[in-house]
This record gives structure tokens, C-alpha cells and sequence, in this order.
């Protein structure tokens, strides 16, 4: 039976990075994490507290002016794909599946914007700047969460600020992550040693899996390691100089790539090329590994026939919730059957794509 | 003495106050200082956790309010709630130090500062902004380091950047 996503149309069809701003650092999110006071955290609340927290930062939420049409998401409402979609489209590191009665999400048509409402702590706001304009955006926040203060009280101690479930997250509550595509460093195997000489302290550096050890599609997210004992402006101030580090860095190699010809590289890409055109089934590891691969090879001029933009917008629609709204299949398949539509999808989409690596004689 | 909570050995404030609880046969007796949230947990009405389930097989120190025990605390589970940062607070700051999960500073001088603030930042209904010259200076400070490291084309470029921004502003 197939169930018809709930998720708003804006939402659906929207996907971050479709603007060709910059093609390492590709976006960088804000998170506040807070609690009401006088209420168990989520981990201990009953069904009766939480439905009511619930319901009443959701309306906080849907009165803010700073919010484009905002629309709140009941979890128990919402299907097993719409959440995966959410978890997906913000590169969440936690997963929603069960996410059940009293939690829930608010959106608004922005895709920039997520609460997470009972999920880990009371409420999770984040916004997403994909524009280069990272000030606006935490200024942005920032309003949102004071506004949502002005009607509740949040858990505050002046010992450990912003009291939080995981205690690491106590302090300003703010995670900052900035998300850079460093296929270079990583293709290269020199990603480990340049984050030992570059990565300011408290700073720590993951992949979208959540781990340094599975870095899948060259994407390296930095965030802030912990938010106790340091201001906001600090954490922004160290993620962002250690991303500016790392972009200097990634950009110095592909030069040298280029200049150098290296095969290794060339020989990736063009494996890349042949997998994304050829694959009867391909994993979303694959895929994504392959389409940065893609990014590296248009920038170094290897690969034409495609923008920058089309291959950010094929990393989000490749993946599962995403290839299967846009399918409009809202159900989960056998995972081969997903495979084997992913690799259609590709197909279709790379379309007019040309590999300018001329093959050895 | 039962149930006297671990802040009070801790942070040394003198005891204050003796508090007595006289449930069925049995008498609790509880000494801590006047700010000890197990007091103000006792004060608002509720049951001191070794009298709740006549089974009751846990031990250690447990959050008067959410049950939540020192060993979960200690297996990383999440906290439960406000009162759990002033129940474990030695071992909360203690946890995160041994998880790197502190700034150096606090690291270093925790011992001595127990009872001090360790948030830096904003507070309640205080919105924060961050100026727009906050990206100067972190290009500066980047620019500064490459420098510093003879990374001249790591620099050049920050200072392409650098001089992007400031064209910017005088547009």
C-alpha cells in the first residue's frame, strides 16, 4: 500500500547546495539544544509531558514571524520514509525511525530550517546557510530560540548554562558544523594528518555517518567537540577558521593534481565515471563516493557535460527517502530493488556527462 | 547516616541543615547544606528513593527527582533531568574532562574550581549576534598562521579571500 508523504511540498522539493556557491565548503549548520525547566528531559518524561512540551514549543515555533510557513510534523503521523527523508535532507547524525507519540518536527518551506521537538532534549532548532552567508543565519537562529525563550523557560544554571541531555552539549547549547567536500585530501589519503596540523582545539571532524573512520562521498563535517566553558562566538570563530584552513589546504592539492597529472586520481575518476554510466545496482556508498569523484573531475576539468549544482542536487535525490518520493513510491523496497532503481536514476540523470581523460595507449 | 548526598562532602560547605523523615517504622536522617538539591527535592514533597518499592534492590546515589542513578550517569547514559547537574555535578565535569569534552582551562583548574561558573556566553532571553567582521577575523588569524608556517600559497589564497570580502564592503 502506498502512503502519501506528509512532508510539505517546498520541502520535497527542495535540496541544499542547489546553488553553486562554493564547491568545497558546501554549507554550515547552526544547532541549539535546550530544555524546559522544571520538566524531566526527554529520556524520563511520560507520555502526558511529553505530548504537552510538544505541543507547546510546536506553537511557539508556528507563531515565529522569522519562519516561511511553518508547518509542525507529528512523529507518530509521519512514515518511516518522510523521516528517513528529514534525517537525510539535514544530514542528521542521529536516525528517526523511532521517533513515536510526544516527539515531532516543525519545517518551514525554507528546507533550511528543522526543529527536532522531544527527540534528544526538549527541543532542537537548527538552520542551515548553504549561501555563504553564515552570520545571517546564526543571527537568524539565534532570534528564533530568544523568541521561543521570551514564552518558556529554558533549563539554565549559571554553573553549566543551557542544561542539556548529553551533558557534552551543556553550556551555549550550540553546535556549529560546517560541511566541506575535500575529495582531494581524502582520495589522496592525506586527510588524517592535515586535520592533526590544522584543526584548532576543541574542533573534531566526522563524517556524515557520524564517524572519521567511514567517510562516504568526501564529505568531512567540522563541528565544535563541546560548548561548556567557551562562548558562542568562540565555537563559531573555531570551526570556521579551521574550515578556511582545510578549504586552503584541499584547493592547494587539486592544484598540485592538476599540475601533476596524477594517475591514481585520474584513474578514480574515471572508474567513477564508468560506474555512475554502467551499474545494473549501485549502493548508496557507491553512489555517493562516485559522485564526488564526479565533483573532483569537473573541477579539475576532467568531466564535462554536467555543473557543480546538478551533481550537489544527485547527492541528496540518490538517496533512499529522497529517490523514493521523487519516484513517487513512498514505501520501502528490498534494498536490491533500491539499488537497481539508483542506478537508473543515475544513468538517466548523467545523461550528456563526457569523461575528457583520454585512456592510455 | 544515610542518603547524604555526594555534594556536600564535596564542596565543602558546612552542614546547615539535618533533615529528619519519619515514614512508617523507619526514620531517615539527612545533613546537607542549605543549597543541596536533594533538600530542595525533599522539601517539595518527595520520597526519599531507598523508601519507594519494598524490593528496592539499587544502591548508590540516584537524582532525588528523575531516579536517574550515578552508575547510568557513569555508562554515559542521558541525564534526566535539571536537578541531575547539581546531584552529579563533580562527576558530570569529571566525565567530560576524561572525554575531552572540556576547554584546557576548565581541565586544568577544575580541582580548584568546583563551585565556580564554568559557562561562558549568552544567558536566558539574551539574544547574541555576531558582527559581520567576525569572518575577518578569522581569515586574519588563518592568514597569520600560514604565514607563520611558511605556507605561502595557503596564504595567497586567504588573502585573495580576505580581499573579496573588503571589495565586498566597499561596494
Amino acid at each position: 500500500m502506498t502512503e502519501k508523504s506528509k512532508l510539505p511540498e517546498a520541502l520535497l522539493a527542495h535540496t541544499p547546495w542547489e546553488k553553486e556557491i562554493n564547491p568545497v565548503w558546501l554549507a554550515t549548520s547552526f544547532l541549539l539544544h535546550r530544555n524546559l525547566a522544571k520538566f524531566n528531559f526527554p529520556s524520563k518524561m511520560d507520555d502526558r509531558q511529553s505530548e504537552q512540551i510538544r505541543s507547546t514549543l510546536q506553537d511557539q515555533l508556528l507563531k515565529s514571524s522569522l519562519l516561511r510557513n511553518p508547518m509542525a510534523l507529528k512523529a507518530s503521523e509521519i512514515s518511516t520514509i518522510d523521516k528517513e527523508f528529514i534525517y537525510e535532507h539535514f544530514l542528521c547524525f542521529e536516525n528517526f525511525q523511532n521517533a513515536a507519540e510526544g516527539q515531532g518536527f516543525v519545517v518551514d518551506e525554507s528546507g533550511h530550517f528543522l526543529a527536532e521537538l522531544n527527540i534528544q532534549n526538549h527541543l532542537q532548532v537548527q538552520l542551515t546557510d548553504c549561501d555563504g552567508g553564515w552570520e545571517r543565519s546564526w543571527n537568524t537562529l539565534s532570534q528564533i530560540e530568544t523568541e521561543i525563550g521570551n514564552a518558556v523557560n529554558f533549563a539554565f544554571s549559571q554553573k553549566f548554562g543551557y542544561l542539556t541531555s548529553e551533558p557534552y552539549l551543556c553550556g551555549t547549547g550550540l553546535t556549529v558544523k560546517a560541511y566541506l567536500h575535500l575529495p582531494a585530501l581524502v582520495q589522496t589519503g592525506q586527510l588524517k594528518e592535515t586535520l592533526l596540523k590544522q584543526k584548532e582545539e576543541g574542533i573534531s571532524a566526522a563524517g556524515i555517518s557520524g564517524n572519521l573512520e567511514e567517510i562516504i562521498g568526501d564529505l568531512v563535517i567540522i563541528s565544535n567537540a563541546f560548548s561548556l566553558g567557551i562562548n558562542e562566538e568562540s565555537i563559531i570563530h573555531s570551526v570556521h577558521s579551521t574550515a578556511m584552513k582545510l578549504m586552503a589546504a584541499e584547493k592547494a592539492l587539486r592544484t598540485h593534481i592538476q599540475t601533476e597529472n596524477i594517475p591514481l586520481i585520474k584513474d578514480r575518476v574515471s572508474r567513477a565515471f564508468g560506474l555512475l554510466l554502467h551499474s545494473y545496482q549501485l549502493q548508496i556508498k557507491e553512489a555517493l563516493d562516485a559522485l564526488s569523484l564526479m565533483k573532483l573531475g569537473l573541477h579539475l576539468d576532467w568531466i564535462g557535460g554536467i555543473t557543480d549544482a546538478k551533481l550537489n542536487t544527485l547527492f541528496f535525490q540518490c538517496r533512499r527517502a529522497h529517490l523514493l518520493h521523487m519516484l513517487a513510491e513512498p514505501q520501502l523496497g528490498e534494498p536490491q530493488e533500491i539499488s537497481r532503481k539508483r542506478a537508473e536514476f543515475l544513468h538517466k540523470n548523467m545523461e550528456g556527462v563526457i569523461l575528457k581523460i583520454e585512456a592510455p595507449n | 547516616m544515610v542518603d547524604r548526598p555526594v555534594e556536600c562532602s564535596h564542596c565543602k560547605k558546612p552542614t546547615t541543615v539535618i533533615y529528619k523523615e519519619i515514614v512508617d517504622k523507619s526514620m531517615i536522617c539527612t545533613e546537607m547544606c542549605s543549597d543541596c538539591p536533594v533538600l530542595q527535592s525533599r522539601l517539595h514533597g518527595q520520597t526519599p528513593p531507598r523508601l519507594e518499592g519494598s524490593n528496592e534492590k539499587e544502591t548508590g546515589l540516584f537524582c532525588g527527582n528523575c531516579r536517574t542513578s550515578m552508575e547510568s550517569i557513569k555508562m554515559g547514559n542521558p541525564v534526566g533531568c535539571s536537578e541531575c547537574y547539581s546531584v552529579f555535578s563533580d562527576l558530570i565535569i569529571s566525565e567530560m574532562i576524561a572525554a575531552d569534552k572540556v576547554p584546557p582551562r576548565i581541565k586544568k583548574e577544575f580541582p580548584t574550581m568546583k563551585n565556580q561558573t564554568l559557562h561562558l556566553g549568552k544567558s536566558p532571553n539574551k539574544p547574541l549576534t555576531i558582527p559581520s567582521s567576525s569572518r575577518l577575523t578569522s581569515l586574519n588569524e588563518a592568514l597569520n598562521e600560514a604565514l607563520k608556517k611558511e605556507n605561502y600559497e595557503q596564504a595567497a589564497w586567504i588573502r585573495d579571500q580576505i580581499k573579496g570580502l573588503t571589495d565586498d564592503g566597499k561596494k
